[in-house]
């Protein structure tokens, strides 16, 4: 083998960035590597010098310029602000109909409990038929409505109808209601509205 | 090659290419150009088809090199972009790359009959490439990068995304292994 032929001179393992023939094998190789690469070397000269086809050097230049003029094209793209607005108008229906779907579900939601609301509650008398609180219908003893009478209020001054009650001609209803609120009146001089009869 | 003797004029043509400078994209192309076709057309034996990657790579190279800095690794990254879009296009038509024919190193290249020495040499070619075409894929690329591109093997390293121990190991056992192809190689020499 001819190494210094081939660049003796290179480095093990670095060497020049650019060829400058091929670079002797290291350490650790017997006489027969180093003979075999060094054929491998020597012949791989017409493999080295395979002519490129005619025009080859003025294709791969148009080629690659005109692949750099298309690379470059898009910047022109910039200009192009029309081609932006379909896609802002896009954004902006999008974001509607987000808006809108929005707005549903919050209706629907809120509007949720009130549909499932109770019933506005219907009052239930549970009371036994015939129990009926209507005063007018009650019905109690002289003794009760004595009682009644004792323990109100005004049981001084209504003691004079307590012979009323007593003969069962009122009831305590009466005598505590509308006869009350005359005795009443009777004695308020404000209202000046005593009744002679119950004077005498 | 117009570059092989400096460096920072590699760099400095670069940069020109980056400011849109086609005539310094030219000189480019003139210098790596015919060893990328030879890499290419060494691994696929189909002219069309290398010409047609060696076309697509320096597209991708000169649409890329505007934030490019040379730092000694545009050649590594040319010839990895190369062989990788071999790969690529091997695989999508379902081929392997085509062992070196009788007819890189028989008459193709000259019309004239070889003379002894010649034809030997030839012979020679024929039986070590062709050896070379039953190794493992990855053994084969790195004996193109080392022989027919002459890139060392820190440069191999790079292109092949390997490191460097790797590819020192790899090439030690493809020697290896093409001794036992190649059956008595000392016949050979």
């Amino acid at each position: 083998m001819n190494e210094d032929k081939h660049g003796t001179s290179r480095s093990g393992s670095g060497g020049h960035p650019h060829s400058q023939g091929i670079e002797p094998l290291g350490e650790g190789y017997d006489d027969l590597d180093r003979k075999l690469d060094a054929r491998l070397s020597s012949t791989s000269h017409e493999l080295r010098s395979t002519p490129v086809p005619a025009g080859f050097i003025d294709r791969v230049f148009e080629a690659s310029i005109e692949a750099r003029n298309e690379a470059e094209a898009p910047l022109s793209f910039t200009r192009g602000l029309p081609r932006r607005q379909p896609a802002a108008l896009k954004l902006v229906a999008l974001a509607a109909c987000l808006g809108i779907a929005v707005t549903a579900a919050l209706w629907l939601v809120r509007g949720q409990p009130t549909r499932n609301a109770p019933d506005p509650v219907v009052a239930i008398d549970i009371q036994a038929p015939g129990s009926s609180l209507a005063t007018d219908s009650i019905t109690l003893s002289s003794e009760a409505e004595w009682a009644m009478l004792a323990s109100s209020r005004d049981h001084r001054q209504l003691e004079r109808l307590s012979t009323l009650v007593v003969t069962r001609d009122m009831g305590f209803g009466d005598v505590t209601g509308d006869l009350a609120s005359v005795i009443d009146a009777i004695h308020d001089p404000r209202l000046q509205t005593f009744d002679l009869e119950w004077q005498r | 090659m117009a570059f092989e003797e400096d460096k920072a004029r590699l760099q400095a043509t670069l940069r020109r290419v980056g400011e849109g400078d086609e005539e310094a994209w030219r000189e480019i192309i003139e210098s790596y150009g015919p060893r990328v076709y030879a890499l290419l057309f060494s691994r696929c034996r189909n002219a069309e088809l290398a010409e047609e990657i060696a076309q697509s790579t320096f597209c991708t190279v000169v649409t890329k090199i505007d934030g490019y800095q040379e730092l000694g690794k545009f050649e590594p990254w040319l010839f990895r972009i190369a062989m990788n879009r071999l790969r690529d296009e091997m695989r999508r038509r379902g081929r392997h790359a085509i062992p070196v024919s009788h007819e890189v190193f028989g008459g193709v290249a000259t019309g004239d009959k070889p003379g002894g020495a010649e034809q030997e040499q030839r012979d020679l070619g024929e039986a070590l490439w062709g050896a070379i075409g039953e190794l493992a894929e990855a053994d084969q690329q790195i004996l193109h990068l080392r022989h027919v591109s002459e890139m060392s093997f820190k440069q191999i390293a790079e292109v092949l995304d390997q490191p460097l121990g790797t590819v020192l190991a790899r090439h030690f056992r493809a020697l290896k292994r093409l001794r036992e192809i190649l059956g008595d190689p000392e016949g050979l020499f």
